[in-house]
């Protein structure tokens, strides 16, 4: 190739180059709506910072949090999409002690999902590993194993707390949470005598003998 | 599950005035549970006790429900008895139940199911061998008090007619679930659900006894069935899924399975008769149909000749049908390119094969299950089936005389999906499992049955080399069973510890463990003299593990 025909390819492309480069610059700007001052300022902050939403717990505390994070709620995302976050979400049936909880909860199961969770490359990982001589094969099962061990040590605590997490889970529709708490109520009655989950649970018996007699003469029929 | 609205404090005292039966629920229970109501309106306020109070209290009865929902029926029933609140809440969320169905079920019924089971939609109803089952009219009583039943199942009821199913129909028209083993009613009574049930959708039958005489469907002259019996039964259009099993006289309702336009699943199981006319006369029939079970049948190559213009077939499952040979099986499956899940067992006539499988595997991408019983596969065949079909997820092998570790080894280096593998009864040994160090990339599931040829040892080695890999190895020395290899449904391929193919229990009593090795210091012996045939590194793996396992164990 002579020098002139390459200097006329190269012009071409650091010409295409740079309005590649341009053409990702302007959509931000052609979508502000300028009508809206708040959400131009909002989307102009968005390819470089993360949208922060703060929600405000019961008590007055209010919470900055990712819009991701805060998105983990049903409740919270359709006020999003609804246009009624701009000045922070009142929350006034979560006290901060349970809010900073859900937060908690809500980043780290964000966080899992968004490590690419590339099984097949894990696997492709695993059989090199193996060929090596090596025995590494647990790579793809560990970050699942990880979560859910994380879950279990996020519902170690009391029962003021796990309550009021399965009321604000939902309150705020966070499926994950509400499955995992009320699982873990679940795990609480496993196996125990009913006198046991009373106890368990500070519930009065409020059945007469004879009551109690024919409802275990009614379970006697439904088959365990 | 959206939000529901829960005050704490008008929550717990409504609950403590009121007993379990909550009126204003959504399932509301009929007027079943007078008496109870009256006992009840005595009791005191729920007083917080000291040092605790009762948290579940404030939760609304629909999150009560969830929380019962993770617990089994056991622990339900002890939730019962709890208090009041718990009795109320789990009997109004229990939607499925299986109950004894003794004849003193009809006494029981109304309390049971009107009061505190009332929103029941999957119901089972198991008699046991000794007891008297329930008769038509406990039926109809529990039938007409589970408003939300959608399906249900009845077994062992001996004590059921025709009419007694036509009082279900009546019942529970909105049925569209049945399943009924060990009964003694016929032809009507099931005539009577489907014409009373046109929302029925699938419909399983095994061992009717009453199906003695030979009932003519759709006949002018059936003087039991009422109505018009010379129109086409109203749930047939509705009916997506049909199931014989064990009947003796299930050729009777051929007009029932060829009356079902929008059937899309078919399992015969040992019912007699010849059932080649009517494969012939299904496709047309039933064009959407995808799933098709033949088990111990009178079926010959004409039937599956007939059958591989179901275009959408999805399922195959062909066991023990010995007059089906290669000669039908492979045009079948040469046609039918959709198919994900084939079973083939040829109960070692070797009249299905090598022909078959590479049919099978020019034909069929999208496979991603392959179970062998009883069939000779070679590497003739086993190369292409693993080479095209990209998407083979499951492999089981089981009795196949031909399947080495030859075969082993092309399975391992060539099937880059797999998943699952189960290998029982073939001649693989330690070779072959070794095969699988470096191959199936894939691989979660390994197990090994009955190969005389795989030590323990060697599986402990897989297991070092391949950490994430599951290996369940059972060595089984009676040759006997070798001779018997059925698959149930539940198949081979699932994650339960017992094996289905072949009951464990017997043979484990006459196993010698694992830690007498007579019997293998042969195998090592071979293993040893083989190393040399194999890849270099992993040869040369081999001998330093083999030698530390040896040492160690």
């Amino acid at each position: 190739m002579n020098s002139l025909s390459l200097r006329i390819f190269l012009f071409f492309f650091v010409s295409s180059l740079s309005r590649v480069w341009s053409l990702q610059a302007t959509p931000r700007l052609r979508s502000i709506d300028r009508s809206d001052p708040i959400r131009s300022m909002a989307s102009a902050a968005a390819t470089t910072t993360k949208k922060m939403i703060t929600l405000k717990s019961s008590d007055g505390e209010e919470f900055e949090v990712e819009e991701a994070v805060a998105m983990e709620s049903q409740t919270i995302r359709h006020m999003i999409e609804d246009d009624c976050a701009e000045n922070g979400i009142p929350l006034p049936n979560v006290t901060s002690k349970i809010l900073s909880k859900v937060i908690e909860y809500c980043k780290k199961h964000v966080d899992a999902a968004a490590k690419p969770s590339d099984e097949a490359g894990a696997a492709a990982a695993a059989a090199a590993a193996a060929a090596a001589g090596g025995g590494g094969g647990k790579a793809s099962a560990v970050p699942e194993d990880d979560l859910k061990a994380w879950d279990a040590e996020f519902v170690k605590v009391d029962q003021t707390t796990l309550f009021d997490l399965i009321l604000a889970a939902n309150y705020l529709n966070i499926k994950g949470l509400l499955d995992l708490t009320c699982q873990t109520v679940a795990d609480m009655i496993k196996g125990k005598t009913p006198e046991e989950i009373r106890k368990t649970f500070n519930i009065k018996n409020d059945f007469t003998p004879e009551e109690e007699e024919e409802i275990r003469r009614e379970n006697q029929w439904a088959f365990e | 599950m959206g939000q529901i609205a829960s005050a704490p404090s008008s929550t717990s005292s409504s609950s403590s005035s009121s007993l379990g039966l909550r009126t204003k629920q959504p399932y509301s229970c009929p007027s079943g549970g007078v008496t109870a109501v009256e006992e009840a309106e005595a009791a005191p306020a729920m007083a917080a006790e000291e040092g605790g109070r009762d948290h579940t209290a404030e939760l609304p009865d629909e999150l009560l429900a969830v929380i019962f929902h993770g617990l089994g029926p056991g622990d339900r029933n002890r939730c019962a008895l709890v208090c009041r609140r718990w009795l109320g809440v789990e009997g109004q969320s229990r939607r499925r139940i299986a109950v004894d169905a003794r004849a003193a079920l009809l006494e029981a019924a109304p309390a049971l199911f009107g009061r505190r089971f009332c929103a029941v939609s999957r119901l089972a109803l198991r008699c046991d061998r000794r007891s008297d089952s329930i008769g038509d009219a406990a039926l109809a009583a529990v039938a007409l008090r589970c408003p939300a039943l959608t399906r249900l199942k009845l077994r062992s009821c001996r004590s059921l007619s025709d009419s007694g199913m036509s009082g279900l129909a009546a019942a529970a028209p909105a049925l569209r679930k049945l399943s009924v083993a060990s009964c003694s009613f016929g032809a009507p009574g099931v005539l009577a659900v489907l014409r009373g049930c046109p929302l029925l959708e699938e419909l399983s039958l095994k061992r009717l006894r009453g199906l003695d005489s030979p009932l003519l469907l759709f006949d002018d002259d059936d003087d039991d069935s009422a109505g018009d019996t010379a129109a086409p039964a109203p749930a047939s259009s509705s009916l997506r899924s049909i199931c014989f099993k064990e009947l003796y006289n299930a050729q009777c309702f051929a007009p029932l399975i060829l009356g079902a336009p929008n059937l899309k699943s078919l399992k015969l199981f040992r019912c007699s008769g010849d059932w080649d006319p009517l494969l012939e006369a299904l496709p047309a029939a039933a064009p959407a149909l995808a799933e098709v079970h033949l088990e111990k049948l009178q079926v010959s190559d004409r039937g599956l000749a007939a059958l591989a213009l179901c275009a959408d077939l999805h399922v195959l499952h062909l066991v023990k049908t010995p007059e089906c040979t290669d000669a039908g099986l492979a045009p079948l499956l040469a046609r039918c390119r959709r198919l994900r899940k084939v079973h083939l067992d040829g109960w070692k006539t070797n009249r299905i094969g090598d022909p078959s499988l590479s049919a099978l595997a020019r034909a069929c991408p999208d496979l991603q299950e392959l179970v062998l019983i009883g069939v000779n596969p070679t590497a003739r065949s086993l190369e292409p089936v693993a080479a095209n079909c990209r998407a083979l997820e499951r492999l089981a092998l089981c009795g196949c005389d031909t399947f080495g570790d030859a075969e082993l080894a092309c399975v391992a280096a060539k099937c880059a999906a797999l998943k699952k593998l189960c290998v029982k009864g073939c001649p693989v040994t330690d070779v072959g499992l070794g095969a699988l160090a470096d191959g199936c990339p894939k691989l979660v599931k390994v197990k090994i049955k009955k190969c005389r040829g795989v030590t323990p040892e060697c599986a402990e080695w897989l297991r070092t080399v391949r950490s994430s890999l599951a290996i369940n190895l059972d060595t089984d020395l009676s040759a006997a069973e070798l001779q018997e290899g059925s698959v149930s449904e539940s198949g081979v391929l699932e994650d339960d510890g017992d094996d289905k193919l072949v009951p464990d229990t017997v043979d484990r009593s006459e196993l010698p463990t694992s830690s007498t090795s007579r019997p293998t210091s042969p195998w090592k012996a071979r293993i040893s003299s083989m190393v040399g045939r194999n890849f270099l590194a992993s040869a040369i793996r081999r001998w330093s593990h083999g030698s530390s396992c040896s040492r160690n164990s």
